[in-house]
Formats: structure tokens, sequence, C-alpha cells
């Protein structure tokens, strides 16, 4: 089965990629920030990381990069609200540091499945 | 007949006649009294007819008939006659009597003749002469005539002899007592003139005797002294004059008891205590046997020209007191230049001694260069007689230094009082020093003026142009002969002010400030120059100079072009107002950025779970109906979401090498069939090959969203929609500045319309987002706003130029990139 960890700050967030995800048949793992993202990993290595870059404590990007440096074969979804960080895009910049694909919220179902299946193929 | 022969009666008559003559003689001195009487008694006594005295005068040789008794009596007059050829000059002659038995012509011509002019007949007459002695000289004699003829006797002659004693006697007395009252009337005359000349004269006469008393005062002197004549009559000399003088007036009268007659001054005291100075001329006077009687004195009051000569000393010490003291230097020349006299005054102003410069010649002091011109003019001036003025020279001074002196000459060699030239100097190295620190003032000024590229017109009461100056002319764009003669009212000008309003010339600065006589400042005129049609702005500044009499005389203008000032002053407020507007739009944009990021990610549950119960609920059933049109909705604002961070950040796509032109053509294509037929589409490409890099979907967003305005504007009338391409470098955007266009080559997209234009205070909100002039429903107002993100995005600027009711265009400059470098960024995604 294809493990998939969710990393957003936002619990609605979280459960609604969860119930789309495990509607078409993947398992979720869900974490509320980067820190806990990690260790969820560690135990349960996933497939594929959908991460919230824009969070708080601004660790989003940093998860990228230390998924992307330690487990290469790990693909990652970056997702954002869309907002700007000091004038730099972050979508951008999340590809940069590793992210495969990025996803604009608000996204359609249908847009996070054909992501999603496009980076698990 | 012989005295024996007379008879007693005859005798006795004779002596009585004697003796009556004697009595006369002896009782009257009256000389025509008694030769009246004697010829009255003796002609009667010779029974004669007439008889004369007759007087001689030895000097003229003239005889006179001066009495005469008989009728041969002339009225009145002697007669005189010379004595030439008479019978009275027989007997000046013999001396002795004559007698003349008969007077005939032959004899006596000249008798004869004067007989008959006395009415008498000379042939019938005879005569006795008998002469007159007196000291041994015959001075005259005594004539008897009778008529008719008669023979004179021995005693009648004796008679007559003796009669004429008498007569000589009587005539010598009568002579004697004349002389003696004439001496005597002369000696009185001689004192009554003498007197009066004592009395009168201006002189004081002062008469003392030997003790020095005064015996005699004349009117005079006591008038000079102030006293009367007898107040000094006895008084002594020493009364009149006050202590200091008495111990020389003693002096002075030893002198005279010595017998030294002399003329001196002195100083008396008069009554009133005033001095009396006068000059005595004094002489002793001494008896025969040189004794002192005393003195004499005559005094001329010379007070007033003592007075006078004090005077004049004292006016001439004064006179050497400023000649000594004067800051000018007075110095005589002789004709070679020689100095003869020096005042002091050279000391102070030129450092020597007057004796150092005696002597020397005056041209050797001159400083070389000034030498020339001073020996010129004094050589002209030498046989001129008059004043000259020497020009400006210096002068040594003792300490080696040169000063300036300024000198006017007097040529008074003719003068036997001077026989030289008089010169007055005075030192004007000051003022020389001044004079030339004003022209340099004045050079300074002159060349401030000019480099300042002032203009300066000078203008009379009327305004007109009098004077001007070189950048006057400059900046107005005339020649001097156009500018020159004109006024502030000439029709030939066209002022505006800054705000565009017409400049009527009764207002400008240069009217105003005559009117008003006082400055105007500041004032901003625009001016069209005639040569090019260009307008220049001017900074004018006005000042009338007002006379004494409150009139104004003359008015100067100055101005300085402040065009590009103005110009930087007008771009700057562009630029000052499109850095607000972007800064708007960047705080709109940040504020955008900002919300739509939770939007979002709240667009993120709706959207997400939404379609999660879709799943669940049938189709068909009125809920799933419901639940699509949450999705609507949803995805709707989602759009409206996107749009948004479009406009603050655009989306970042692939960046190419995108070639406008192709571009503007495809999208003209795309427009044609939905524009209406009556709008027609021009374009104009001068920089067709010109490629940019840039997102070619935004791109045609672009230029479809301004060709979608355009047409829009035009709306259903004719009109034109115009498209332009053309290549700029950055210098030469005039249009604004604010956004920091980097260096370098643009390409200009212009999108023109002739539809109804947009008004000024739509223009500054037309990039805001959601801002629209359309109704309701018709448009998002976000269009403008998208094409201002992209073209941001992409390192270009636009703008936007509109005329109500006319048009409006747009530009929008796209970085040129060269093409190497273009090469290189193709497809290379740039981070914003």
């Amino acid at each position: 089965m294809v493990r998939i960890l969710v990393i957003d700050d936002e619990e609605p967030v979280r459960s609604m990629i969860r119930q789309i995800l495990e509607r078409v048949g993947y398992e979720v793992v869900e974490a509320p920030d980067g820190k806990v993202g990690m260790e969820r990993f560690h135990e349960q290595s996933a497939d594929l990381v959908i991460a919230d870059i824009l969070m708080p404590e601004q660790e989003g990007i940093e998860t990228i990069r230390i998924l992307h440096k330690d487990f290469p074969q790990t693909k990652i979804l970056a997702i954002s609200g869309g907002g700007r960080m000091r004038n730099l895009d972050i979508l951008p910049v999340a590809q940069i540091f590793g992210a495969h694909r990025t996803l604009a919220k608000p996204f359609e179902r249908k847009d996070l499945l054909e992501a999603v299946t496009a980076l698990l193929t | 007949m012989k005295n024996s022969q007379k008879t007693k009666a005859q005798l006795t008559q004779e002596l009585e006649a004697l003796r009556r003559i004697n009595h006369t003689i002896g009782t009257t001195l009256a000389l025509n009294e008694v030769l009246q009487r004697i010829i009255n008694e003796i002609v009667p006594l010779f029974a004669a007819q007439s008889g004369s005295v007759i007087l001689f005068d030895a000097a003229r040789k003239e005889a006179e008939l001066t009495t005469t008794y008989g009728k041969r009596a002339p009225e009145g007059h002697p007669i005189r006659y010379p004595w030439a050829g008479t019978m009275s000059e027989w007997v000046v002659e013999q001396q002795r009597p004559l007698r003349v038995p008969r007077l005939t012509a032959e004899a006596w011509p000249r008798s004869w003749k004067l007989a008959q002019e006395l009415g008498g007949t000379p042939e019938q007459t005879s005569a006795l002469m008998v002469p007159l002695w007196q000291d041994a000289q015959t001075i005259g004699c005594l004539e008897i005539l009778w008529e008719p003829l008669h023979v004179v006797t021995d005693s009648e002659e004796e008679l007559l002899v003796a009669t004429a004693t008498q007569a000589t006697i009587a005539i010598t007395n009568a002579r004697l007592y004349q002389e003696k009252e004439q001496a005597l009337q002369r000696a009185k005359e001689s004192e009554e003139r003498f007197r009066r000349i004592v009395e009168t004269a201006q002189e004081g006469i002062w008469v003392l005797n030997a003790e020095a008393k005064t015996v005699y005062a004349n009117q005079r002197i006591a008038e000079m002294l102030g006293y009367n004549v007898h107040e000094m009559l006895g008084r002594p000399l020493f009364a009149f004059m006050d202590e200091a003088a008495r111990e020389e007036a003693v002096g002075y009268f030893a002198r005279r008891k010595q017998g030294i007659q002399e003329k001196h001054d002195f100083r008396f005291c008069k009554k009133d205590g005033e001095h009396l100075w006068a000059i005595v001329s004094a002489s002793p006077m001494l008896d025969e046997q040189g004794n002192f009687l005393g003195a004499f004195g005559m005094l001329t009051d010379i007070t007033e020209r003592k007075q006078v000569e004090e005077a004049l000393r004292k006016s001439e010490a004064r006179f050497r007191t400023l000649v000594q003291y004067s800051s000018d230097i007075l110095t005589i020349l002789d004709a070679n230049g020689t100095i003869r006299y020096q005042s002091p005054s050279i000391e102070r102003v030129l450092g020597y001694e007057p004796e150092q410069l005696i002597n020397t010649n005056v041209f050797m002091h001159l400083h070389p260069e000034d030498r020339q011109k001073v020996q010129s003019a004094f050589a002209e001036a030498l046989p001129r007689p008059g004043t000259v003025t020497a020009p400006e020279f210096r002068f040594r001074h003792a300490n080696g230094s040169w000063v300036y002196l300024e000198a006017i000459g007097n040529n008074l060699l003719t003068d036997p009082e001077i026989q030289g030239v008089v010169i007055n100097s005075r030192n004007v190295t000051e003022r020389k020093h001044m004079e030339e620190a004003l022209r340099e003032s004045e050079t300074r000024f002159r060349t401030l003026i000019r480099d300042l590229q002032v203009g300066v017109i000078l203008q009379g009461p009327n305004a007109e142009v009098l004077v001007s100056n070189r950048a006057a002319l400059d900046l107005l764009g005339l020649t001097e002969e156009q500018l020159l003669g004109k006024t502030s009212l000439d029709p030939d000008w066209q002022v505006i002010h800054e705000d565009g309003s017409p400049f009527p010339g009764e207002t400008h600065p240069v009217p105003q400030a005559i009117a008003t006589r006082h400055p105007v400042q500041d004032v901003v005129m625009g001016v069209r120059r005639p040569a090019g049609s260009d307008w220049v702005w001017l900074l004018v500044n006005a000042d009338p100079h007002v006379a004494a009499d409150g009139r104004v005389s003359q008015a100067v203008c100055t101005f300085i072009d402040i065009t590009e000032r103005k110009r930087v002053e007008e771009q700057q407020q562009k630029f000052h107002a499109q850095l607000l507007q972007t800064q708007k739009l960047e705080a709109v944009g940040t504020l955008a950025g900002g919300i739509a990021h939770d939007f979002n990610n709240i667009l993120s549950a709706i959207l997400g779970y939404a379609e999660l119960v879709t799943d669940d609920v049938p189709v068909g059933t009125v809920a799933r109906r419901n639940l699509e049109e949450i999705l609507r909705a949803s995805r709707r604002a989602k759009e409206l979401v996107q749009q948004l961070l479009t406009f603050s950040r655009p989306e970042q796509k692939e960046l190419q090498l995108v070639r406008l032109r192709n571009i503007i053509e495809e999208t003209l294509t795309l427009l044609r069939p939905s524009l209406p037929r009556t709008i027609v589409i021009q374009s104009l490409f001068n920089a067709g090959d010109e490629t940019v890099l840039a997102n070619r979907t935004q791109v045609q967003q672009v230029i479809m969203n301004l060709c979608v305005n355009a047409a829009y504007a035009m709306g259903e009338g004719r009109g034109s929609l115009g498209i332009a391409l053309d290549r700029v470098e950055n210098g030469e955007v005039t249009e604004f500045a604010a956004d920091n266009l980097k260096e370098g080559a643009y390409l200009r997209l212009t999108v023109s319309d002739t539809g109804c234009g947009i008004a000024p205070d739509v223009l500054d909100h037309i990039f805001e987002p959601f801002f629209t002039t359309k109704p309701v429903g018709q448009g998002s107002g976000m269009g403008l706003a998208i094409v201002h993100g992209i073209v941001k995005s992409h390192g270009g600027t636009i703008t936007i130029a509109s005329k109500l009711g006319q048009g409006t265009t747009v530009h929008i400059y796209w970085p040129l990139i060269a093409s190497e470098e273009a090469s290189k960024s193709a497809k290379r995604e740039l981070p914003h």
C-alpha cells in the first residue's frame, strides 16, 4: 500500500486531504508540523510527502530540504496558500529545495489526485 | 617974473596956497586927496587953464595922468601913456623943469596928440613941467598948461618947483603910509592864514615849554586825544600816556633838549582810555643863544593804520598757520622747476622737512611714469600766466613709498611779489585706492552679471527698453534691434502665467513696479520666443528707480531662465504622483497577497469538503444540485482570488523569447471578428523584429485586455484603434522615471483609441484592482490591474494618457534583451 505523509498546520486541511486520498485507496499519515512529520516518517517511511511549506515556524522548506537530502526516493509535493514571504514566491523556492511538484491552494480534488498520481508513477 | 617984482598980494596968495598945501599934507594921508588939493591950489595961482600931477612908472616907461584940474579934466580915470616922445620923457631924462612956449606937433608929437585927445588946442597951449624928485629919482612931474599962449616967468617956475617939492613929500608920505598899510595888511593876512592853517590842520600841533608843559595845542590834537584845548593847556606831555610809555617819552623829550629833531611813532592815551597811535614830528625850540625853550610837535593820527596793520598781522599769522597746518602742500617753483619754497605741511604728507626739498628739482621726486606728463603740463603753462591743473602723479615719500598727489598750479612768474609758479597739492592716495577698489568691484560685478546669465534690462518710465545685456537677448531669443524700444504692452509679446492663462502687458512686473513705485519680485512668466515658437519660463524681478521728486525715472528688470527648472519641477511632480500611485498599488498588492493566503486556505476547505460530500450525495437529488452550486461558487471564488493574486503577484510561468509583433498579429486576428465594423485598426511596426523575454500567455493577456478596453471606449461609433511598436532607450523616455527604468533599450507597445477618453480623476485610480467604470456585472475592474502587474513582473512600465472626448493612448515598455543573453535566458524560470 502506498503511504502518503501529509504535513500541514491546519487540521481541516489535513482532514480534507486525508479523506480525498483515503477514498481512492491511499494510506495517509498526518503531521501538524515538520518536526512531528519527520518523526512519523522515521517510524514509517512514506512514498510521498505532501507538505504545506508556509507554516508558522517556516519549517516547511527545511523539512523538504531534509527529506530531499536524506530520502531522495521519497516524492515531495509542496502545497501553499499562495501568499508571499518576503516578496519571494514560495513554491518556486520549494522546488529549488527539492519539491518535485508544487500545488497551490485552493486546489480541486482532481488537481491533487492528478499530481499525486503523476509523482507515484 | 622975479620974486621982488611980485606984489605983496601975490606973495600972500602964494604963501597961503603953500600953507594950505602943507596943512593938507600934514593932515591927510590920502594921496589922491593931497594931489588934488595941490593942483587945485596951484593952477589958479598960475592963472592957468589946467594942470596935472603925472606920475611915472619907470619900469614900464609910462606916465600916468593921476590928478587934474581944469577943463582938461577927464571924467574919473587916470590916463596912462608911454612917455616916449612926450614932454614927460624929456623931464625924466633931463631931470629939470621944462618950459614949452608953444606945444607944437613937430617938437612934441605925442604930447601934441594927447593934448588934442583931451580936448585942447595944442597950438595955442603953453606948458610948464616940473619934476617930482624922490630919492634922486624923478617919480613924476607937475604940469601946468596955459591956453592961450603964455610966457612962463622964472618966479612961476620957482613956485612950481616949490610946490613940486611939497607934492613930492606928500607923495612920499602917502606911499610910505600905503606901504606900511599894505605891509601891515599882508602881515595880518599872513598871520590869519597861518592861524587858520594851524587851527584847521589834519595834524595835531602841540607845543611844549621847557618843562614839557603844554603851551599850545590846536583843535586837532585835542580832538585826537579826546580833550578840549583848554583841558590840555598847562598839562605836561606825560599826562597823555600810560605808565609803560612814559619812560620812552622822557627819553624822547631829553633828545629835544639835546637839540635833536626827529620823527617817531608813539602811543598816547586818550581821555576815554583808548589808545592813540601817532607819528610825531618833533622839533626843539631854541632861542638865539641856543637855550632850550621847548618842543614843537606835529602829530599824525595813525591809529586806524595801526589797527589795519594789526589786523593784517593777525591775518597773516592766521594764514601762516593755515599754510603750515593745511593738509595741502604749498610749493613755489621757479621756471626750471626748482623748489624755492615748501610749506611745512609737506612733512606730514610726504615725510620731508621743507629744507630737504628747497633748491631740489621737483621733477626728480616724481614717479618715472608720471614725470613726462607733469613736465609737459609745466612747460605748457610757463609762457601763460594763469591757472594750470596738473594731472595726478606720484611723489616719492621720504620712506620710499609712492604717494598719489593731485595738484593745481598758478603761474605767477610775472608777479613781482611771487616770481614763481605756486603749486597747491593734495594727497589723493586714499581716493585712488578707493577708485581702484570701485573699479575692481565694478568689473567683478559686471563679470558676475555677464556670467550669471541673468537677463538685465533697463527700461524707461514708460517701460520702454533702453538698454539690455547679452543674456537678456539670448534668453528672449531677440536681437538688440528687436528688443530696443519695446515695452511690456507691445502686442508682439506672448506671455502666460504658470497655469497657462494669458499674462496681460499692464500686469507685467515692470509696469507694475513703475505704477506702484515698489519692487516686484519672483514673478514666473512664460514667454514665447519668436524664433522657434518655443516657450521659455522666466523668473522676473523688477526694481523701480524712484527719483527724489517721486517720479520713476527708470526700472531695472532682471530675469533668469527657469525653463529647465520648471521642467524638472513638473517631472518631479509627475514622478511623485506616479510614485504615490505605485506605492498605493503595492500596498494594495501586499494586502491582497496577505488576504489571499488565508482566503485560499478557507476556499481550500470549502471546495475540498464540498467535493468530498458530493461523493456521498446521489446525482439528481436536490442535495446534490445544491452541492454543485456550492462547488460552483467556490470555484468562482478561487478564480477571483487567483486574479487577485495575479495582480499582486502574477503567476510565474515560463518566460520565453517572444516576438511581440507576432503576438500582436495573432491577437488582432482573434479580436477582429468581435469588433464592430466602424472601428478601423491601424498598426505600425517600427521595431517588429525585436524580441522580449516574456510569458507568452501573459503578453497575450495584456494585449487582449488593452484592445478590449479600447474597443469598449469607442462603442458602436466610428473610431480608430492604433497599435504600434517601436524601440526606445531609457534616456529617451521622458514621461516618467519613478519606476526607475533600468538602463537599456525598451520595446514600446502603443495601443491607442479615439474613444471617449478617461477623466483625470479616473486615471488616477485606473490600475487599482476592482476599480471599474463599467456597470455592475460587466467588468471585474481587474483587467488593467492585472495588465499592470504583468508588465511590472516583466521589468517594464505602463503609462496611460487620455483626453476626454478625444481618446486614450497606452504605452507599455518591455525591456529588450540582447540576442546572446536572450537565448541563454530562454526557458528559464526567474524568481521574482
